[in-house]
């Protein structure tokens, strides 16, 4: 149901209709947002990621063929735009473009700080960002963003068995961390 | 094997229980209503951004050729400043030794002078020295030597290469 409905508005879309567009980020947005927040743990860096995962679907919805499924699709855009992202981010920490002042822009400027629990939730985020970045994402995707490991494997094309292990490795990790800060 | 998957199967479950829990705060969060203003204006700020670089590339050109561009400007420049035409050549000793040469014309110069050619006055030399020196009492001793004595120890000193 959910790809027929899909495909229906990607059709309108490449026919002209921005409302279509505006639909399917309407409904796909907070899942890129909240894989990108749990990779890079700030709401700057992934209002970033957000922007421009969307800016990618605007222009290159018209090469999807529904081959698989639009989510994963998008999925596989979102997570290669993180990684790129992170890359990026580390070589300029490396050279020192980057002085650590979007820190303080990416917790002033949250998606909301009236959170009763922030510091709870600052607190896994920053667990997360303490385990590799294969880890991380498999383990994202399967707990946050409910993905089966099929689905995982075809958003990121790796075999489910290695898929599995990260997963495992990054559970036993993040408990560990956890439970060491509590 | 079957008993080790089973038991980190096992395992799994108990650590995905044990996060469970300590994840619903996180859960909460990012399915908070007050998120919903964010996301609803994500994607006129995202085509806000599209637009903006659309109307910033007035002049697109491809990174590789402004590099070309850059590198072909920087050559036409340098190919001003240097003179390409000047003649090096590495057999021209004055070029490569040019700070040496003076050292080098001396030497040749003292290696063109034989020792036949120099025919210098031993005995007035010594007068001259003797009576440069203040020591009288050496003075007076080197004046009694006899022409044959002054021969001798100049011979020495010659031997001991002294002079």
């Amino acid at each position: 149901m959910d790809s027929v409905e899909d495909k229906r508005l990607v059709d309108e879309f490449l026919n002209g209709s921005e409302i279509a567009f505006k639909k399917l980020v309407d409904k796909y947005s907070k899942k890129i947002y909240w894989h990108a927040r749990g990779m890079l743990n700030n709401h700057f860096d992934a209002d970033e990621v957000t922007q421009e995962v969307i800016i990618v679907l605007y222009k290159k919805l018209n090469t999807f063929n529904f081959n698989s499924n639009l989510y994963t699709w998008i999925y596989r855009v979102t997570s290669t735009r993180t990684l790129n992202y992170i890359r990026k981010k580390k070589v300029k920490e490396f050279f020192s473009i980057s002085d650590g002042k979007f820190d303080n822009i990416a917790s002033e400027n949250d998606i909301q700080n009236s959170f009763e629990k922030i510091d709870e939730v600052r607190r896994i985020e920053k667990v997360l960002q303490k385990i590799p970045v294969k880890q991380r994402e498999v383990f994202i995707m399967k707990n946050f963003d409910e993905l089966t490991y099929k689905e995982i494997s075809e958003i990121t094309g790796k075999s489910i068995g290695g898929l599995k292990a990260n997963y495992f490795h990054a559970l036993r990790r993040i408990t560990e961390l956890i439970n060491e800060e509590s | 094997m079957k008993k080790v998957d089973k038991n980190k199967f096992y395992e799994i479950e108990l650590l995905e229980e044990e996060l469970l829990q300590k994840f619903e705060t996180y859960k909460g969060y990012k399915n908070s209503e007050k998120n919903k203003w964010y996301f609803n204006n994500i994607h006129y700020r995202a085509m806000r951004k599209l637009d903006e670089k659309s109307s910033k590339a007035i002049f697109p050109v491809p990174p590789t050729i402004s590099y070309a561009i850059l590198f072909i400007i920087s050559f036409a420049i340098s190919f001003q400043l240097i003179d390409f035409n000047e003649d090096v050549s590495l057999n021209d000793e004055s070029f490569l030794f040019s700070d040496t040469s003076p050292w080098q014309e001396e030497e040749a110069f003292l290696s063109s002078i034989s020792d036949e050619e120099l025919n210098l006055d031993y005995t007035n030399y010594f007068y001259n020295e003797i009576n440069y020196t203040g020591n009288s009492f050496l003075n007076e001793e080197l004046l009694q030597l006899s022409e044959s004595e002054f021969d001798e120890i100049y011979e020495n000193l010659k031997y001991k290469k002294i002079l």
